[in-house]
């Protein structure tokens, strides 16, 4: 079970990150995230779509429909105030969480 | 705290999306399919760019993509509401295992509908008469004054003390006498009619904080002996009289013959004790309360200042009075003054019986709650192969528990709705059954707050009901679930079961004993002597307006004349007041050739007719009683009864003495004493206040238009009295057309309304007794047939092996008569410390009395007996070949 929690809010985390700045359609954020990470990490539309619903729930992103590059309709999130600081949130307990296992990972 | 608050805004908002996304369904999904096929068209566009064939580009999105319908399937379950929706399959499943099942459910809902419903009823009653606060500002500042006399019980305050009391105080913001129960002949325009009235110092609604609808309060220069007479009419007189009219203001009434200048309207929800059609400044009349020894007075009601409290006030008062009593120590001698919460004097009679008649109703929802649990249980018994399968299908406890609580939400609901319904008809009979004098009885009705306490029962109700059973389903033993036939009842739930049966002997045992100590109390009222004979005696209040002494004399002299002669009447008399009415005068006198006491003798006075005693058939122990030679012209003459004889002549003959009620006035000679007349009430606890009758024929000519404001008419009868009502009115009317007749009564009506409110308890508690009795019979009966088909094979080897019916009879009473006893110990025990909360309500019987207890005992172990009797009877009739071969 924590297994799948912690994946999870990883995926929750990544996903805000990548709409930090712009808002983007699923497809998009899909393809930032295995480009940026040099494909490393890859993420199913299996699990993307459900986040990304979970999270229009939880009122952390916002759907709109919109236009793209080459015209045609797609469904942009973008993130909320709530959204900007639940990511803030989780960056700094992540960033807390990988300082301490570093740290044993130094001594050990 | 932020946090939190922030976090349930969250959840809320969280919450209305769903119940949104779950509302908007259609849209949703479509949007999530063009998304679906959006993400779909770009990744075979990429795979297309990165050069791919056309059609293995397809396959390879569609590969990478997964299964779409399981995507949308986890996906949609994200939005769609959840817990809502299975809620609603478990609703549907659960109405239909009650629609299998129409008896059971037919019995769980009526009996909670009916445990549900009556609390609902006396719950409004409750709310209406003790919680809702009066409809005053602040009103949890208003105190009432009463006098008392070292530590008797309190009394209303002489208006003269009243006056110095508000005088002299600093620690009421504001203080008013108000004197009840007044009436008025209305002349004038229009039919003459009699108004209920009250008498009140200035500021009294500004002491109450309340703000008349129209015009104002009365001044102070207005409450004064010569002042120009002021009067403040109640909204529902004004309507009913006056049309509403808005220019009421300035208008002149007729009351009681002088002229009254209308100043005000009070508001529509404005009371203040009993009804008063009209309100008039008591300072008009101070001539008639300037005895400062006089009782009763009027009460008083006061705003505490600042944040005086009530213990300071209650010093500073006593203060007062101690002042007061060396001023005047004839008549203030030894009077102290108490301060009570208004709310304590209006409602503190009443508090106790409806409190405890809400506690009986409660029990009874708890009998209730038991009988539906152990019908739960008996379905759930049967219900275990299903519940067996369902856990080795993969439910999780969790869900089976839930299943069940929602079915008994299901049942609750249903009982809830009809107990409503039965709550609607209830409260409005309950609140006609109760006696009058309840204040604020008319505004019972099952409004929010009402309804509010119904949801609550009936949620505590549901769990109250449904958790043990359910806790106890979702725990099957698969094995023995699932194997075809198995019938070995799991013990634990046959333990359950019996404790259920045990609890239910034992409150319905403490009801019954409570309702039975009423009962018994009830019978013993009814039979104390009131002193008089009530039956055949027609009563009606007959009032004069004429200043002119003797023709009021001549009134009711050809009046009683010409009442006698109608046929089927055998006397006639009349009285200024009557046992069990409200306004009793008690003047103190003096006796001839003895020293003056610092506290003068006193006595209820009454002034009657020659024939009074005749007519109420009350009983005359020496001497006689008035002749028609006792005129105003000879020797005054008085009746005194024994309880005064006993009193003040303990061991001489009263007959001969000499009273006098002054040192100025003429003396009166005692010329006979009769029996004893319960003055308030059947149910006094303790000796009644001593009695003197003075003759009506002998009242002075002057004062004599004074009294005949309230006369009562007395028509002993040969005849159903009421069947002479009209003929007597008409009488009156004929005699003179502008009279006013009021409060037609038979005596035996005036008896039955001063034990009404005692009646009104008793038969409350006694139906809900037995309709517990009722239910815990069901319940026993329900067990034991369940037993009996439980063991249906074992009676069957039982009878095999050579078992007589009577053994099978006995095994089974047994086990029936085993939990009864073990309620009615329980129940007895309960009831001896229970009972003595209704210790105050009970009149010449025990708290603990024997007799009750060892009856409904006895009761309750016969209705038991009966319950278990048909099932073992039904054992008996056991074939044990069919026994031995079913399964």
């Amino acid at each position: 079970m924590t297994k799948v929690d912690i994946l999870q809010g990883t995926l929750d985390m990544l996903v805000l990150k990548t709409l930090s700045h712009d808002p983007m359609h699923g497809f998009a954020i899909a393809l930032r995230i295995r480009q940026l990470t040099d494909e490393v990490i890859q993420i199913g539309e299996g699990s993307l779509y459900p986040a990304l619903y979970r999270m229009e729930l939880k009122g952390w992103i916002k759907a709109e429909w919109g236009i793209t590059e080459n015209n045609r309709k797609a469904k942009y999130y973008k993130l909320t105030r709530t959204g900007r600081k639940q990511l803030e949130g989780e960056v700094a307990s992540y960033a807390r969480l990988t300082e301490a296992i570093a740290k044993i990972l130094q001594t050990a | 705290m932020n946090r939190l608050l922030q976090h349930l805004l969250q959840f809320l908002l969280e919450l209305w999306r769903r119940l949104l996304s779950l509302l908007r369904r259609g849209r949703y999904e479509r949007e999530m399919e063009e998304e679906m096929r959006f993400h779909l068209e770009m990744q075979i566009e990429q795979n297309l760019a990165s050069g791919m064939a056309a059609e293995e580009a397809h396959y390879a999105a569609r590969r990478q993509f997964g299964n779409q319908t399981w995507l949308k399937e986890v996906s949609r379950e994200m939005w769609s509401l959840n817990s809502i929706e299975t809620l609603i399959q478990d609703l549907r499943y659960g109405a239909r295992m009650l629609m299998k099942n129409p008896g059971f459910a037919f019995i769980a809902v009526l009996t909670l509908a009916l445990g549900i419903g009556a609390n609902t009823a006396i719950f409004s009653i409750v709310n209406a008469v003790l919680l809702r606060p009066f409809p005053y500002h602040a009103p949890e500042r208003l105190v009432m004054l009463q006098e008392r006399v070292s530590v008797g019980g309190g009394f209303s305050p002489s208006y003269p003390n009243f006056v110095d009391w508000r005088a002299q105080n600093k620690v009421f913001a504001s203080i008013a006498s108000v004197r009840m129960d007044e009436s008025f002949n209305l002349t004038g325009a229009g039919e003459p009619e009699r108004l209920q009235g009250r008498l009140v110092s200035a500021e009294f609604l500004s002491t109450l904080g309340v703000k008349p609808l129209v015009g104002r309060d009365f001044l102070v220069e207005e409450d004064s002996p010569g002042a120009t007479p002021a009067v403040i009419l109640s909204y529902g007189f004004w309507r009913r009289r006056f049309g509403a009219d808005p220019n009421i203001l300035g208008r002149q009434l007729a009351l009681n013959n002088q002229s009254y200048t209308v100043v005000g309207i009070t508001p529509s929800d404005f009371q203040f004790g009993a009804e008063a059609d009209v309100t008039v400044p008591i300072g008009l009349q101070a001539e008639r309360f300037r005895e400062r020894g006089a009782d009763p007075g009027a009460d008083v009601v006061a705003r505490l200042k600042g944040n005086t409290s009530q213990q300071q006030a209650e010093t500073e008062l006593n203060l007062i009075a101690a002042r007061l009593e060396q001023q005047y120590p004839e008549s203030n001698k030894g009077r102290r003054v108490r301060v009570t919460p208004l709310h304590e004097s209006f409602v503190g009679d009443v508090q106790q019986p409806l409190l405890i008649l809400l506690g009986a109703v409660a029990l009874v929802l708890l009998i209730a709650c038991a009988n539906v649990a152990n019908l739960l249980l008996v379905r759930s018994s049967a219900r275990r192969r299903e519940m067996a399968v369902r856990v080795a299908l993969g439910a999780d406890r969790w869900r089976i528990i839930r299943q069940l609580l929602t079915e008994c939400v299901l049942l609750t609901a249903l009982g809830a709705a009809l107990g409503i319904l039965l709550a609607l008809w209830g409260t409005s009979f309950i609140a006609f059954q109760l006696p009058d004098g309840i204040p604020r009885l008319q505004e019972a009705k099952v409004d929010a707050p009402v309804l509010g306490f119904t949801l609550a029962v009936s949620l505590l109700t549901g769990l109250l009901f449904g958790l043990a059973p359910a806790l106890q389903a979702s725990r099957p033993n698969l094995t023995e679930g699932l194997k075809e036939g198995e019938r070995g009842s799991s013990r634990r739930r046959q333990r359950l079961r019996s404790l259920l049966v045990i609890g239910e002997v034992a409150l319905t045992l403490t009801l019954l004993v409570g309702a039975g100590l009423l009962i018994q109390s009830f019978r013993r009222v009814l039979q104390v002597d009131p002193g008089f004979k009530a039956q055949n005696l027609l009563t009606m209040q007959v009032s004069v307006n004429n200043p002119d002494g003797q023709q009021v004399a001549n009134f009711f002299e050809q009046l009683q004349q010409d009442v006698r002669r109608l046929p089927g009447v055998k006397s006639v008399a009349v009285s200024d007041g009557l046992p069990f009415g409200r306004d009793a005068n008690h003047p103190a006198f003096i006796i001839e050739g003895r020293p003056i006491p610092d506290k003068k003798p006193n006595g209820q006075r009454y002034a009657v007719s020659p024939d009074y005693f005749q007519t109420m058939g009350i009983e005359l122990l020496r001497g006689r009683v008035f002749t028609p030679q006792d005129t105003r012209d000879s020797q005054l003459v008085i009746v005194i009864d024994e309880a005064l004889a006993r009193q003040y002549f303990p061991n001489e003959d009263p007959i001969g003495k000499q009273l006098r009620h002054g040192p100025a006035t003429p003396s009166i000679e005692i010329v006979g004493v009769v029996r004893h007349v319960e003055p308030y009430s059947l149910d006094r606890q303790g000796p009644g206040p001593a009695q003197f009758y003075t003759n009506f024929n002998q009242i002075s000519l002057q004062q004599l238009p004074d009294t005949v404001r309230h006369i009562n008419l007395l028509t002993r009868s040969e005849v159903e009295p009421s069947s002479l009502a009209s003929a007597v009115r008409g009488q009156v009317v004929a005699l003179n057309k502008d009279q006013s007749v009021s409060n037609v009564r038979t005596m035996e009506q005036i008896l039955a309304q001063s034990v009404a409110a005692r009646r009104f308890s008793m038969l409350l508690l006694t139906v809900f007794a037995v309709a517990a009795l009722a239910l815990a019979s069901l319940g026993i009966y329900g067990l034991m047939s369940y037993a009996v088909t439980q063991r249906t094979r074992e009676i069957g080897m039982r009878m095999a092996l050579g078992a007589q019916s009577g053994d099978v009879l006995k095994l089974v009473i047994g086990q029936g008569m085993m939990l009864a006893f073990a309620g009615v110990a329980i129940g007895l025990v309960a009831s001896v410390a229970l009972t003595r909360t209704i210790k105050n309500l009970l009149f010449g019987v025990s708290a603990t009395d024997s007799t009750t207890l060892v009856a409904i005992a006895l009761l309750l172990t016969v209705v038991a007996l009966l319950a278990c009797w048909i099932p073992a009877r039904r054992a008996t009739k056991v074939d044990p070949m069919v026994a031995l071969r079913t399964d």
